[in-house]
């Protein structure tokens, strides 16, 4: 049982730094940094907090095969490792749709693009090499420690795959219905490659608001929960009974930035839905739930809530209820 | 904002008010999302005097308000009204 944090590196360096000293501090293992492409470099963010703060792994969650090629993925994460030994790990996905979009990418054949992205970081990281009939890919230099790769997945078909290929799995969902159909997805996986589920870190990367103001952990949570909506696949949207029809509106307003227009269009139902607004004991439930269900990792993921450090310190609270826990049994 | 004012009232206060005090004011400033607009070198003296626990006095206090005032200067504003009544 392992629990993190997700930081979205987009605030200066020294608000992380502080907030990665309050991770410390409330009993937090590791931390992600996810990758957007308008904010900080999730890598130079990474290597800043590894040298800081010398208890956290640092995990960069996720790069898309698309705006970075594995063999500058693995260039960065080999070059991380020296920085910190065994406290460096990468993720690996398609990437946000609506992201890629505003760059001009489509995202085509993603589950393609990323197995094989996989495949090459690995042997790349393990073998100091890859080739085949396209490309002939070397690093000069090896990682100083074995560098874990997770899969970023949402849909069915990605699951299976990160159940198939991944060292573990940020399984980017945080209702709990859904975290607990993953699950059977990534076991599916898992098992077409002869493997077991308990041999891979299954880590619930969750969008989490909490506060006692619900509206005001609503409003907090808004713009991931339209971010989720827009990125994700037609399943998704159907599975949690979502209007395509909002998510088009959704779509547009993200496109020029009203925020106003983005509480008074996306329904309190669907944030719900898509994000945890809660308090101490509901986040509790949800956790236990988690773990009963198979998850080994819980990522508390952005943005907290409407006071990040009331918030960071209610979560801390659901830590050290845990780790009681544990030490009672 | 009247620093002067602010700083007596600070002094004014038991420990663990003072404490509360800071630690209000450091949440203005974590969950701004304008903290772009505090100097860097600002950011990273908090970031310093967090870590290493050396936030809590009259400095630190100082420091803080000079980075909400730049990044919330309202809400601040509002803040220390109820706060000096």
């Amino acid at each position: 049982m392992r629990f993190s944090f997700e930081l979205v590196p987009n605030s200066p360096l020294w608000k992380l730094e502080i907030v990665g000293s309050i991770a410390e501090d409330v009993g937090v293992d590791g931390i992600w940094l996810s990758e957007h492409p308008d904010n900080r470099s999730s890598i130079l963010t990474a290597c800043h907090l590894l040298k800081t703060f010398p208890r956290l792994w640092t995990g960069i969650g996720v790069l898309n095969p698309y705006m970075f090629h594995p063999l500058t993925i693995a260039q960065a994460a080999a070059t991380l490792s020296e920085i910190a030994p065994r406290r460096i790990y990468i993720g690996i996905g398609a990437g946000d749709r609506t992201s890629l979009e505003k760059a001009g990418i489509k995202r085509v054949h993603p589950l393609r693009r990323v197995e094989r992205c996989v495949k090459i970081v690995r042997e790349i990281l393990g073998k100091g090499f890859y080739e085949d009939e396209e490309i002939h890919l070397r690093l000069n230099f090896r990682p100083r420690s074995k560098i874990p790769i997770y899969v970023g997945a949402q849909g069915r078909r990605m699951l299976r795959l990160a159940g198939k290929i991944g060292d573990g799995i940020l399984v980017n969902h945080t209702n709990p219905d859904l975290l607990e159909l993953a699950v059977n997805e990534a076991k599916m996986g898992a098992e077409e490659a002869n493997r077991r589920i308990d041999e891979l870190d299954l880590a619930a990367y969750l969008t989490i608001s909490m506060d006692e103001d619900e509206s005001r952990a609503m409003k907090a949570a808004a713009p991931y929960s339209a971010y989720i909506i827009c990125g994700a696949g037609r399943e998704f949207i159907e599975r949690l009974g979502i209007d395509p029809k909002v998510v088009e509106d959704v779509r547009r307003i993200l496109r020029i930035g009203d925020w106003i227009r983005l509480y008074q269009v996306l329904p309190s139902d669907y944030i719900k839905a898509t994000t945890f607004i809660g308090g101490v004991e509901e986040l509790k439930e949800l956790v236990a739930r988690l773990f009963k269900v198979g998850y080994t990792q819980i990522v508390f993921g952005s943005p907290f809530g409407p006071r990040i450090l009331k918030a960071l310190k209610m979560i801390g609270e659901v830590i050290d209820y845990f780790e009681e826990d544990i030490n009672r049994e | 904002m009247d620093l002067e004012r602010v700083s007596r009232r600070y002094l004014e206060l038991s420990e663990e008010d003072r404490r509360k005090l800071i630690e209000d004011v450091l949440e203005i400033i974590l969950s701004s999302p304008n903290a772009d607009l505090i100097s860097d070198e600002i950011g990273w003296r908090i970031s310093s005097k967090f870590r290493s626990g050396d936030l809590y006095n009259l400095e630190g206090f100082k420091l803080l308000l000079e980075a909400a005032s730049s990044c919330e200067p309202m809400k601040l504003e509002r803040f220390l009204e109820e706060e000096m009544k």
